[in-house]
């Protein structure tokens, strides 16, 4: 077999036998072809390929770190040390008895990992203000709309809007479900458009992108 | 250098000392504003109320630790109504935290579900991470229990009551997700909504809530929880109010904040136009 038919032919065909079977499953109901359970293995086989990408990403990251640890990287290798050692820590308790129903395992998340992981999410609040005072300017009409929908939507989200006028909720949710509605359908429909079409030329092999630089 | 130009080039870290002060403060000596509940927040209580006793809820947990502090209250809110109500549930998760985020708050809930008297198994069960994002979703959907063969402690899903008739998305009553983003809202809508028909219901993040609108306004989304604000309502209507309904004066007075200095920030602006503008003329 050449190597352009098992480079470029053969994954080709897989791609469009796929699709059309998850397509054609999606849209019509054969049970005399046996066409939803062939769909439906195809879906479990692109989930336990997802299970398995999860363990190439924890390789992929230990590599970066070892390269990192080995080569002493500047103002690097320290907290690579201390991510592969959370990270292998993490995993080995995590296989203790059930696969990470341990105590200890579930203890690591909750304490260390969720004040952690929440401080970082946390900090957003500040550079949000921060950011907002320094660029939500009124340079413009559209800016001035922009600044005016931002303050009613964020006093329809806190109590104190209410408390300072019954106006800001209603105006809040009329803006979150007509102009922010709409706006945000446009995008999707937009979207949905360009992933049909990007669909279409992978289907028909016209999108060599998927199939790697080779 | 002006006290303007000054005033405008502020260090932004008397900026966050102000926000950590006010916040503080509040949280400390809280104000108690009254918390109006939202139509969305009362049509995601209502779609679990007017179940019929034993449906099967499937609910995602489909967030991990970094969104605990806002999506924590509404699952802890969603298992509390769960476990008092007459209907059973399947918790399952397309993100690798979820089952831990979801052992956490089942094991802060342990004296609720001993004096609920719901068995595990045969009123509720914990199911793993499932790998995959959409097309776990889609496998999911299509054949529940060969895309799932254990429980997250390992049980066969063939030995678990619960699951004896749940095959595919339509044997469930109603999908809730509380959800982080991808995969969540989108995926469901496109493999367990549309081709299955069934009710669907959402715990947002406040940033994400704007993004799914369209499908509320629309219909696809029954019910939707928005942000922590959404939270504290769903807390109150189920006669349980804590973290989220307790951390609300706290987020109206970060509001306030943020309001205050855009505005000054945008006082500042003007003025500074109109002085260059004196200074050139």
């Amino acid at each position: 077999m050449s190597s352009t038919f098992l480079n470029k032919e053969l994954p080709i065909i897989l791609i469009f036998a796929t699709g059309v079977i998850m397509i054609a499953s999606y849209f019509v109901s054969a049970p005399e072809i046996y066409l939803d359970p062939l769909a439906s293995n195809l879906s479990q086989a692109a989930s336990l390929v997802a299970a398995y990408a999860t363990i190439l990403g924890i390789v992929t990251l230990a590599i970066i770190h070892i390269n990192h640890v080995v080569k002493r990287t500047k103002g690097q290798w320290i907290y690579s040390i201390v991510a592969l050692a959370l990270a292998l820590l993490m995993i080995v308790v995590g296989f203790i008895g059930e696969l990470g129903t341990h105590p200890y395992f579930i203890w690591l998340y909750q304490y260390p990992l969720i004040a952690l992981d929440t401080t970082i999410y946390s900090l957003l609040a500040f550079y949000i203000v921060s950011a907002a005072f320094r660029a939500f300017k009124v340079r413009s009409v559209e800016a001035l709309i922009l600044v005016v929908a931002g303050i009613f939507v964020m006093l329809m989200n806190a109590p104190v809007g209410a408390a300072i006028w019954s106006g800001f909720p209603t105006i809040g949710n009329w803006i979150m479900s007509v102009p922010n509605s709409s706006g945000f359908r446009g995008f999707i429909i937009g979207a949905a458009i360009g992933a049909i079409a990007i669909g279409l030329r992978v289907l028909l092999g016209k999108e060599k992108g998927v199939l790697g630089r080779s | 250098m002006s006290s303007l130009e000054k005033l405008e080039k502020i260090d932004r870290r008397i900026v966050y000392l102000i926000l950590i002060i006010v916040v503080a403060a509040v949280l400390l000596r809280p104000i108690g504003l009254p918390i109006p509940i939202s139509a969305s927040t009362k049509k995601y209580y209502d779609a679990i109320n007017s179940l019929p006793p034993g449906s099967v809820v499937a609910l995602g947990v489909d967030f991990d630790a970094g969104a605990l502090p806002e999506l924590g209250p509404m699952l802890e809110a969603t298992l509390k109504m769960l476990f008092n109500s007459d209907k059973k549930f399947v918790i399952f998760s397309l993100w690798s935290g979820g089952p831990a985020v979801s052992t956490i708050y089942l094991n802060k809930l342990k004296d609720l579900i001993e004096s609920s008297g719901k068995k595990y198994g045969e009123d509720y069960v914990l199911l793993p991470y499932i790998a995959g994002g959409e097309t776990a979703a889609a496998a999911l959907a299509k054949d529940f229990k060969n895309t799932v063969k254990n429980d997250y402690y390992g049980t066969s899903v063939d030995k678990i009551p619960l699951l004896k008739n749940i095959n595919t998305a339509k044997d469930f009553a109603l999908l809730i997700t509380i959800t982080a983003g991808t995969p969540g809202v989108e995926e469901y809508l496109r493999q367990w909504v549309s081709p299955f028909g069934i009710k669907f219901c959402v715990g947002a993040l406040g940033v994400s809530a704007p993004n799914y609108m369209p499908y509320y306004t629309s219909g696809q989304i029954y019910g939707m929880i928005q942000g922590s604000r959404g939270a504290a309502e769903y807390e109150l209507l189920i006669g349980s109010p804590s973290t989220a309904a307790s951390s609300m004066d706290a987020l109206s007075a970060g509001h306030i904040v943020t309001i205050v200095f855009i505005l000054l920030g945008n006082i500042v602006f003007v003025l500074r136009k109109y002085s260059r503008k004196e200074v050139k003329s």
